[in-house]
């Protein structure tokens, strides 16, 4: 059925490179958006997918954090809902279950890096058995600028504060795209498990191709993050549409070809489209919160991601779950 | 995938045979999502104008929340002498009509529950004050009917002729959630049968009336189970379309969306939207006789509503101006016909706005006249796309 498909959309030639897991080249990806069809967007992704992680979907156990002082954009609303506050008081973060540790929230705009390396050392303290993911690309090219060193010196800094992987949330991967790149080639240098974000807006995926296939040329990567310019709870009709996420998720995975994984931030894309873009390219799903206050789904308000349901929808796209820890690593759940 | 289901989607996919309930398992079991999208959408660009999407602008009105079911998964209901129970007044009524037809609506939605004592003359009195104020109404589900032919002793065709004298025009496909006994006793063991739903509509088909299809997936259901309503639904529309002897007949289209876990059931896990994409292009290649397939932006959010429309759906449903069943169970997505018309576009289509019956009708944007041009817009390059668009997914564009 998918032959047909590839053959009418003219991208039958791209079959063969996708079902090997070569990364398409910069045209390549152009000619799949230019073909403006989800179904054979995915289906070339969806072989490149097997090629790369066969049936296999990894996803962490997110233990997220607010720190003091952090600002919390609007956007991460979804993200932070059920968070655990890391306050003054010290609230112990020992016992619970998880297989990362996400700090949330932006660095105020002039903060030096001594703030970010204390919020980092406090945060990775209060639980140094799980890698911390925070900051972006971005904010440590800000802090390097700020301080007159290079990024490579300020992600070494961060790393010996405790700092296992950079984070990412709307906006990033789109504007200062390059410089991000620059500071994603030195993480990479200094040791870090390294997901690039690489962003997108509404009527954007000619420019994502270009970005995509730029990123997945940094040998070394984990993971490719495909990241629309707003949430789907920000804004669903200024937004990118459905269609354009099933593009860009797939022109994601036909870049890294078997390299890397696919990431499909579900707080992002909303869980209901992101449980639909495993059959998209995508073999990672960052979704599932905890907290120690785990309740019983109520009536109000948005409903927590919990492990179980994580699992039953990677499930239901005949996938195979498997947990790992922020660093890309296998994990137990403890 | 496997090769043999392959072959059994190209040919579904072509119109040169049927499914068979046993493939049709096999297809929800196994098939590949991104094979079966493309199989149940070249079905619809067969059956449908490719590069058109349709939406209606209605409103739900939902009379009173009295209701002896009790259905486990309802949180909209209040049991018969509960002080939360209501009715609207004719008044107030009278007023959601007229706001209906000046945001451009031309049909109400129109559904209560199941009520132990009012009788086919207390609703054909309600139908009446409905019809005259000029709008289509499309009221009544299967168990209300029921519940109504009961109350009233009376035979249930009986019981639809005196309702569709009083200005019943269509009947909605709601109460249907999963067409078997299993399913049903696991969710809703007090609602009507099967059996019941069936007859109803199979009763209304043949008083010469038009009724739409639908099913609430994702709750208790087996396999076999969505197999079996399929089956059902598609029998009875080939009978109902034998009868009228060639003439447009039975249900004009078929809806689907997923469970919300809510009320006694709440602590279920709701299934996620691969699964809901699953079933609605499985639904498209089973029922080969029924044209129209709704995407549910409701359930679903936009993002998976314009989905659904590469998986088999040719029509993105109403604005529903409002809605109360399904926001009682925590869904919030609420659409302007403009909105509505945006996301059709960005997902590739052109949106034509219909009647109940399909027919076009002209878009007047009342409900959001300031926002036309700011969300809608001008995008003549989009007008371009949806034939390649179409030819793309192999079939030929009309
Ligand atoms: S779903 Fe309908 S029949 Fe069931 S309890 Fe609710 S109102 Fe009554």
């Amino acid at each position: 059925m998918t032959e047909a498909l590839l053959e009418t959309a003219g991208l039958a030639d791209l079959e063969g490179p996708a079902a090997e897991g070569r990364a398409f080249t910069a045209d390549e990806l152009r000619r799949v958006v230019a073909a403006r069809n989800p179904l054979a967007a995915a289906s070339l992704a969806d072989r490149a997918r097997a090629a790369a992680s066969g049936l296999e979907v990894t996803w962490p156990w997110t233990l997220r954090v607010r720190a003091p002082g952090l600002v919390i954009p609007p956007e991460d609303g979804t993200r932070v809902s059920h968070a655990l506050p890391r306050g003054a008081d010290g609230d112990s973060l020992d016992g619970i279950a998880a297989t990362e540790l996400e700090m949330l929230g932006a660095l105020p705009a002039d903060a030096p890096l001594g703030l970010a390396l204390e919020l980092v050392r406090s945060v990775a303290a209060a639980r140094p058995d799980l890698p911390l993911r925070a900051l972006t690309a971005g904010e440590v090219a800000s802090l390097a600028a700020r301080e007159g060193r290079s990024g490579e010196d300020v992600l070494r800094a961060l790393r010996s504060a405790g700092l296992a992987a950079l984070s990412w949330r709307t906006g990033c991967g789109g504007a200062a795209f390059d410089a991000e790149l620059d500071i994603h080639r030195a993480a990479v240098a200094c040791g870090y498990a390294v997901a690039v974000p690489v962003g997108y807006a509404k009527d954007g995926l000619a420019g994502f191709a270009a970005h995509a296939a730029a990123a997945a040329a940094i040998p070394g990567i984990a993971s490719l993050v495909v990241l629309p310019a707003t949430s789907e709870t920000a804004s669903p009709l200024a937004g990118t549409s459905g269609i354009e996420d099933w593009i860009a998720c797939a022109v994601a995975r036909l870049a890294v070809g078997r390299t890397a994984r696919v990431s499909a931030d579900w707080h992002v894309f909303g869980w209901k489209l992101g449980g639909t873009l495993l059959s998209a390219g995508a073999d990672d799903v960052v979704a599932a919160q905890c907290a120690r206050a785990w309740a019983p789904p109520t009536d109000d308000g948005p409903r927590p991601m919990s492990p179980d349901r994580v699992r039953a929808w990677i499930l239901e796209a005949r996938r195979s779950p498997s947990v790992r820890d922020g660093r890309f690593r296998a994990a137990d759940l403890r | 995938m496997h090769d043999e289901l392959d072959r059994i989607l190209r040919d579904v996919a072509a119109g040169s045979r049927r499914l068979t309930p046993e493939e049709c398992a096999r297809l929800y079991d196994e098939a590949d999502l991104v094979a079966l999208g493309a199989a149940a959408h070249a079905v619809r660009c067969r059956v449908n104008d490719p590069a058109v999407v349709t939406y209606n602008v209605d409103r739900n009105i939902n009379y009173s929340n009295i209701c002896d079911s009790y259905c486990g998964f309802c949180s909209f209901y209040a049991p018969p002498g509960s002080k939360d129970g209501y009715l609207l007044t004719r008044a107030t009524i009278r007023r959601k009509i007229e706001e209906t037809k000046a945001l451009g609506g031309r049909q109400i939605l129109m559904q209560g529950g199941t009520h132990p004592e009012w009788d086919v003359a207390w609703y054909a009195d309600l139908l009446r004050f409905c019809k005259s104020l000029g709008v289509h109404v499309h009221a009544l589900s299967a168990p209300e009917i029921q519940a109504i032919a009961k109350v009233s002793k009376l035979p249930v065709r009986e019981t639809i002729a005196r309702l569709r004298d009083a200005g019943l025009d269509s009947i909605p496909g709601g109460g249907a959630e999963v067409l078997t006994d299993f399913a049903r006793n696991a969710i809703s063991p007090m609602k009507c049968t099967a059996d019941q739903w069936i007859e109803v509509h199979r009763e209304a088909h043949a008083l010469g009336m038009r009724t739409t299809a639908t099913m609430m997936m994702g709750h208790k259901e087996r396999t076999a189970d969505r197999v079996e309503h399929l089956e059902r639904l598609r029998s009875l529309q080939d009978e109902s379309l034998r009868n009228a002897g060639g003439a447009d007949a039975g249900f004009t289209a078929f809806i689907s969306w997923t469970f919300q876990p809510t009320n006694a059931l709440k602590r279920m896990e709701p299934v996620g939207s691969a699964e809901y994409l699953r079933n609605v292009a499985v639904a498209r290649l089973y029922l080969d006789n029924i044209r129209h397939h709704q995407s549910s932006w409701v359930t679903q959010g936009p993002k998976v509503g314009q989905a659904a429309l590469w998986f088999g759906c040719d029509d993105m449903g109403s604005t529903m101006i409002e809605e109360n069943v399904v926001s009682s169970a925590g869904t919030v997505f609420k659409m302007t016909s403009p909105e509505l018309c945006s996301l059709i576009r960005a997902a590739g289509f052109r949106p034509q706005q219909r009647n109940f019956f399909y027919e076009p009708v002209e878009a007047l944007f009342l409900d959001a006249p300031d926002r036309k041009l700011a969300v809608v817009g001008d995008r003549p390059e989009n007008d371009a796309l949806p034939r390649e668009a179409f030819e793309a997914a192999g079939v030929t564009a009309r």
